[in-house]
């Protein structure tokens, strides 16, 4: 016993002398053996870095006289977030559970598109779709229309467990559904040179799917998804003032079943601009172009 | 849109046709002020901006969230079009006339342009 376990300790020790050697004959391990302060670090410099160029690029701003030079300025020097993105979110790549969740934060916040927007897209669904701290990035999905944002979408309504998480997934992919059917009324009817932009921006792969869309069955597939969320995440707060996500999506059924194509208009029964108060209805037998309108 | 509006409302005067507003303005004076300078003959419910110590409510429960968001509805009060915009507006007003067997007046020349 005794022998065989002073044995066992002295090969431990050789290997505990050995592996440093080892390695560092070897090719570099990855960053194997960085420690999470230094991985911080690294972020820091890269995430510092960018905040250094924009606020020089904002100090020039305000000493600027003409909107010509301002132009000219925004034009030339704006920094560039996506080309800071994919170094972030490169390292975010090794180092998930270090400094993953904020660079996705990161590239959210900051608006990238392109390779850099797909990278936080991967990043997220692969280590992060059942972490509560998602919740609130998920807003920022709403208005995507690109097919990526909505399989992520998916993904997190099929594997978190966390109600916040769930409900407002639900609102996202919902409002991302009908963003799609919108986007590709828009393109159908849109000019060929106007149709090759929105092809390139967009990407060949989004717009097939667009075009092939079942505007119908989306629209049953919204009506569930908002009934749901007014069903089992009413509670959960907007992002918009007080609202819940019971009354956004409340507002979004409402629209969905009165507001169509199709539906007889709701009343509508006010005080006009001058204090007289008329209705809707009075003006029945006549063709009406009802226009919500602000002077700004 | 102003002077497109003003086309219609030259253009459909004499046709069971009307344009109604929902003004969403945060001041109720001003918007008076605007509507005269500005020749908007047609009537506007004031909405106001959404929040306490206005109407509000109209705006919310059309579930507005971009202006202007416009409907076309028909004579027996059914919604028919959304969002149509120029041409396809005049089209729009155009077909339901005809659905009601009103002769369609021809187009006007639409005036010079002012903000908005």
């Amino acid at each position: 016993m005794n022998g065989t376990l002073r044995f066992v300790t002295a090969l431990f020790a050789l290997l505990l002398l050995a592996a440093p050697n080892l390695s560092a004959q070897g090719e570099p391990a990855g960053g194997d053996e960085v420690t999470p302060s230094e991985i911080r670090a690294r972020y820091e410099a890269i995430a510092g870095d960018f905040e250094s160029r924009m606020k020089a690029f904002q100090d020039a701003f305000a000493e600027l006289k003409t909107d010509e030079e301002r132009r000219q300025h925004y034009e030339e020097n704006y920094p560039d977030a996506g080309a800071i993105a994919l170094p972030l979110l490169a390292l975010a790549k090794e180092h998930p559970q270090v400094v993953g969740f904020e660079a996705v934060e990161w590239a959210m916040d900051n608006r990238v598109g392109g390779p850099a927007r797909k990278a936080a897209l991967e990043l997220l669904a692969e280590h992060f779709l059942s972490d509560p701290r998602i919740a609130d990035m998920l807003w920022n999905f709403a208005y995507d229309i690109d097919a990526n944002t909505g399989s992520l979408l998916r993904a997190v309504m099929k594997t978190s467990d966390d109600e916040k998480t769930l409900g407002i997934a639900h609102y996202a992919f919902a409002k991302h559904l009908q963003g799609q059917v919108s986007f590709a009324g828009y393109y159908t009817d849109a000019e060929e040179t106007e149709k090759t932009q929105m092809a390139e921006y967009f990407g060949e792969e989004t717009i097939a799917s667009l075009t092939d869309l079942d505007s119908a069955a989306v629209e049953r597939e919204c009506e569930s998804l908002f009934a749901k969320i007014v069903e089992s995440y009413g509670e959960i707060p907007s992002m918009r003032g007080s609202d819940t996500l019971g009354d956004i999506a409340g507002r979004d059924l409402f629209e969905l079943r009165n507001l169509s194509v199709g539906k007889q208009a709701p009343e509508i029964e006010g005080e006009d601009l001058f204090g007289s108060t008329f209705k809707l209805s009075d003006y029945r037998g006549k063709v009406i172009f009802l226009d919500f309108w602000g002077d700004w | 849109m102003y002077p497109h509006e003003r086309s219609l409302v030259k253009r459909f005067a004499d046709v069971p046709f009307e344009i109604l507003g929902v003004n969403s303005d945060p001041d109720r004076e001003s918007i008076r002020r605007i509507v005269k300078e500005k020749n908007l003959t047609w009537r506007s419910w004031w909405n106001g901006p959404e929040g306490p110590g206005t109407p509000g409510g109209i705006a919310e429960q059309w579930n507005v969230s971009g202006w202007p968001t416009t409907y076309v509805i028909d004579h027996k009060g059914v919604i028919r079009f959304k969002n149509v915009r120029g041409e396809q507006l005049d089209q729009a007003i155009e077909r339901l006339l005809a659905e009601m067997g009103v002769e369609v007046p021809p187009p006007v020349e639409e005036e010079g342009h002012d903000a908005r």
